[in-house]
């Protein structure tokens, strides 16, 4: 078995006294590239999550690896191949150019430091074909200022860098959240074809459910740092396990008339209570519907009550456990021999 | 009774010419009603808030339109007198999550500058009074008079900002995207909240966003705006399900939904830049049922018997 | 809908605007559109202008002592007329002006140089470096700069030039614009396009150097303008009490020759406007500047579009 390209072995974040990331043990594996979607809200952890994979915090538990190494003393060849294999895309299409230069200055900074185009002119025809590719005309988008181009195509931009990079793992957080809705189809459209094309594994972190049903293949569903629910996202969208996410799934405002919000019924008082102050139990004792005294407690393993979803509840107490260093194989990061992977 | 807009006129004067942010925009909201605004960025839809508040910077400038309230003209008043009307007429909720309150002040602190500010002089403890029964509305507890913006989450500092929104009773209230920053489930809240209140006081509702399906769920009338042009009005249903503009069409149809996984699609094109708008329709060149009439003329609102409007030559190609 | 329209071919492209407003030509472009920093910008090149011209009118040694009759008001002869020791003040201040902004330009270089040194370190790589310059930077700035100075100076009293001066004050003046700069770069540090340039494998210092320092360029110049201003005015100071050069004709210098020869009550009035007009320019040029590049430094600049 070749060492997995990403590995977080029970790595976590603490920034003080609040558990920002609870330990998560997750293989990447280079030869599966499935979408998977890391819901949640502000507060959840998935922000902290793509720095911790990204090496921009340290772990405050357990450890993460690039091939083996642990990120936070990898020297400066092996840091280098760390870049070049971990890519991302991030929220604000804005901020994350520098006004001071041509947006050209995104894509040709990581060509030249990671060596990865063999003259200028070589450079400059992977940066036009990378931007043909995502839809975007270079003459009409290179050698511009950030302010001079549209949010979108700043962002589809940023899309075509990551394919210029071709990195082997990409790490999207929230890229449509700051963009029209009639122009995320052009971004998620093209995140989709970098990922069958190209077989790049992508981790959409993302607060919007509804772009990560139509995007991703797996999810994993974070609540105040604690991953609640995971699993094939057919499944966990149209049949949630855990309370949270069906409180999540039925509050997403439907354009459909004849769907309302929750079935009609308001959102229970108790969702107005604030989180528990105790870090024994389930983090959303204090919300849940379905509150039972053991839940403030302890908190619960994880159960598969069936075979493409888990869910962290006591109510399925009773369903066969589910060992947390399995989650790869259920989110298909690593090909397992029992499942085949629907196309 | 109600608020009623006619030919509401925003230009901008930029270095590089003048910019017609808002564009004769007309539409009626009547007491104890909904009404949705969508457009995306550029569409003039908060310009169009802004305008009604007389809260517009320079450089831009409303150059047009009356707004009746119980016959009041807002945009007719002056400075002093539309003081008097913010928050006791007519109020505007803004995103609260974002820089909307005063870090340095106490949540009771800027509820009484938001009274005091208006006109509304009572005694401290009536003050203490209305502030605490304001936040009882919102379903916040006395305990948050004292704590600062910082010390409260989105979902909170949202309901602080609707609060205050309706502390004097406004018969008309502007909503300008107040859940944009907000998770599904703080969006759920909140929007509960501002629809009990706003049932509560039969107060006129224009809620302002981009969130097709948000204003499915809340809004019983829509209107769509586009390069600061109204394109189409009309009730949810009407619009939701039978769009008659190629533009709601579109964005209707660029919607991803949770229960069905499809192809997600979008519109083609950019919005063209407020400065170079095109002679005639301004969505013609991502329109794909244009006609050369399309190009020069300009399409205006109709008046459909049903209360359906829509501004397109080819009113009702399906 | 699908997303095969043939009409988005026939929507406007964005049209290339001819001049970047960022980036070095757009930073001079708006840097004359604003009024501070050309009128502060005119002020100084017309002091250093007049400095430099005037020394094909007068030679070096006529600021010294001896080069005419003493104690003459300005005339035809002598357009800034003489002081008591007979020093021609013409000369005076055209070679005691460069001299002057020479101790304020070696002191607020070197002095903003060591502060942006270490602000960058402390910043950018935190740390135990951090905590102790924190520590220190806030001790000395408690220090009141015009003792210190003095103690020093009338040590090496006898050895003082113009140079060792601008060392001396230099010592001090890099206090405040380290804790300025540091703050700046703690902001800047979590800025979206600098984790962007990690992820491109970027190292600490081209992070510093290519993506952080040119967008802080309006807010060193303006920092450097503040500083040269301070060390000028602690030059005076310093000179005004005798313990300055002896042997160069600085503007200080001749302050002290003024109180000391007692110009007040001689009635030599030029004695005593002239020095002090030339700084007036000095210092009203400085500010200006600074209030010039403080507005371009200000982030309201950079965000162009909703």
């Amino acid at each position: 078995m070749t060492t997995p390209l990403l590995q977080l072995d029970g790595a976590g974040k603490r920034f003080g006294h609040v558990t920002a990331l609870q330990p998560v043990t997750l293989s990447i594996d280079e030869d599966s590239a499935p979408i998977l979607a890391v819901a949640g809200e502000s507060g959840s952890g998935k922000t902290t999550l793509a720095s911790l994979l990204l090496g921009f915090l340290p772990a405050s538990m357990g450890e993460i690896r690039f091939r083996g190494e642990d990120v936070a003393s990898l020297g400066r060849t092996r840091r280098l191949a760390f870049r070049r294999e971990v890519q991302a895309i991030f929220q604000d299409p804005f901020a994350v150019y520098n006004p001071f230069y041509r947006v050209d200055h995104a894509l040709l900074e990581p060509l030249r430091l990671l060596r990865l185009a063999r003259s200028r002119q070589h450079a400059r025809e992977m940066m036009e074909s990378a931007c043909e590719r995502v839809g975007l005309h270079p003459e009409d988008t290179l050698g511009r200022f950030p302010h001079q181009l549209s949010g979108g195509q700043r962002q589809r931009l940023m899309v075509a860098r990551a394919l210029l990079l071709r990195p082997k793992l990409l790490i999207a957080d929230e890229p449509v959240s700051m963009i029209d809705a009639s122009l995320r189809a052009l971004v998620l459209g093209s995140l989709r074809k970098l990922n069958t094309e190209l077989s790049i594994p992508i981790l959409y972190i993302t607060h919007d459910l509804t772009t990560a049903y139509h995007v991703a293949d797996t999810i994993i569903v974070l609540y105040r740092g604690t991953i609640v629910e995971a699993g094939d996202i057919e499944s966990v969208i149209q049949h949630p396990l855990h309370p949270y996410t069906r409180l999540l799934v039925d509050s997403v405002p439907s354009p459909d008339l004849d769907t309302p919000w929750g079935d009609g019924r308001p959102l229970s008082e108790s969702f107005t209570k604030p989180a528990p102050t105790n870090a024994r139990g389930c983090p959303f004792v204090t919300r849940c519907p379905d509150a039972m005294p053991r839940c403030a407690e302890q908190p619960s393993p994880l159960y598969a009550p069936g075979p493409n979803q888990v869910a962290r509840c006591f109510l399925h107490d009773g369903k066969p456990a589910f060992d947390e260093s399995a989650l790869s194989g259920l989110l298909r990061f690593r090909a397992s021999p029992s499942k085949e992977k629907p196309s | 009774m109600g608020l009623h807009v006619r030919d509401l006129s925003v230009t901008y004067r930029t270095g590089a010419g003048p910019v017609r942010a808002v564009d004769s925009v007309s539409f009626d909201v009547a007491q104890g009603e909904r009404l949705g605004l969508v457009g995306e960025s550029g569409s003039g839809k908060t310009t169009a808030a802004l305008a009604l508040m007389q809260m517009l910077q320079p450089p831009g400038r409303c150059e047009g339109g009356t707004a009746l309230v119980d016959g009041t003209d807002l945009l007719a008043l002056s400075p002093p007198q539309m003081q008097q009307h913010r928050l006791r007429t007519i109020s505007y909720i803004p995103q609260g999550a974002m820089n909307s309150l005063n870090p340095v002040h106490s949540v009771e602190r800027q509820m009484r500058n938001a009274m005091l500010d208006h006109g509304v002089s009572p005694g401290r403890r009536e003050m203490r009074q209305l502030c605490i029964t304001g936040l009882a509305g919102v379903g916040l507890g006395p305990e948050v008079l004292r704590r600062y913006p910082h010390e409260l989450s989105g979902g909170m500092k949202q309901r602080v900002c609707i609060a205050i929104g309706m502390l004097l009773g406004p018969k008309i209230i502007i909503a300008d995207e107040p859940t944009s920053a907000l998770d599904v489930v703080s969006q759920r809240l909140v929007m509960e909240t501002l629809g009990r209140e706003q049932e509560k006081s039969n107060a006129a509702l224009l809620l302002i966003g981009h969130d097709i399906g948000l204003m499915a769920q809340f809004v019983t009338r829509l209107a769509v705006m586009y390069a600061g042009r109204l394109v189409e009005i009309g009730t949810i249903r009407q619009v939701l399900t039978q769009p008659r503009h190629p533009y709601t069409r579109a964005l209707i149809g660029s919607i991803p939904k949770l229960r069905q996984r499809g192809v997600l699609s979008g519109i083609p094109g950019v919005a063209p830049s407020l400065r170079q708008l095109p002679p005639g329709c301004a969505f013609h060149a991502r329109c794909t049922v244009h006609v050369d009439r399309c190009l020069v003329e300009r399409p205006a609102l109709d008046h459909d018997p049903g209360g359906h409007h829509a501004a397109c030559h080819l009113r009702d190609a399906a | 809908m699908s997303a095969s329209a043939p009409a988005a071919t026939t929507a406007p492209a964005l049209r290339r605007t001819p001049i970047p407003r960022v980036g070095a030509r757009g930073l001079l472009r708006t840097l004359s559109r604003n009024p501070s920093f050309v009128l502060g910008a005119a002020l100084i090149a017309l002091l250093i202008g007049f400095a430099l011209v005037g020394r094909f009118f007068t030679t070096y040694n006529n600021a010294f002592p001896l080069s005419g009759p003493p104690s003459l008001p300005p005339s035809a002869d002598w357009i800034f007329g003489t002081d008591a020791d007979g020093r021609d003040l013409f000369a005076v201040i055209v070679y005691g002006s460069l001299l002057t902004l020479k101790i304020g330009v070696i002191a607020g270089c070197l002095g903003l140089g060591i502060g942006t040194t270490l602000a960058f370190i402390s910043a950018y790589r935190g740390g135990w470096f951090d905590i102790v310059l924190r520590v220190v930077v806030d001790v000395l700035i408690t220090v009141p700069t015009l003792l210190v100075l003095v103690v020093i100076a009338s040590v090496i009293h006898r050895s003082m030039n113009t140079t060792i001066m601008g060392i001396i004050i230099a010592l001090l003046a890099w206090r405040e614009p380290t804790r300025q700069i540091r703050s700046q770069v703690l902001v800047m540090r979590e800025a979206q396009y600098v984790k962007l340039a990690v992820l491109n494998g970027a190292s600490a210092v081209r992070v510093i150097f290519l993506e952080m320092m040119p967008n802080l360029l309006p807010f060193l110049g303006a920092n450097l303008v503040i500083a040269i201003s301070q060390a000028v005015l602690a030059s005076i100071g310093l000179e005004a009490l005798g313990l300055g050069s002896p042997s160069e004709p600085t503007l200080g210098l001749t302050i002290y020759w003024m109180m000391n020869e007692s110009a007040f009550m001689l009635g030599m009035w030029w004695w005593i406007i002239e020095p002090i007009a030339v700084l007036i320019i000095l210092f009203v040029g400085f500010f200006l500047l600074s209030a010039g590049l403080d507005e371009i430094a200000n982030p309201r600049l950079r965000r162009a579009e909703g």
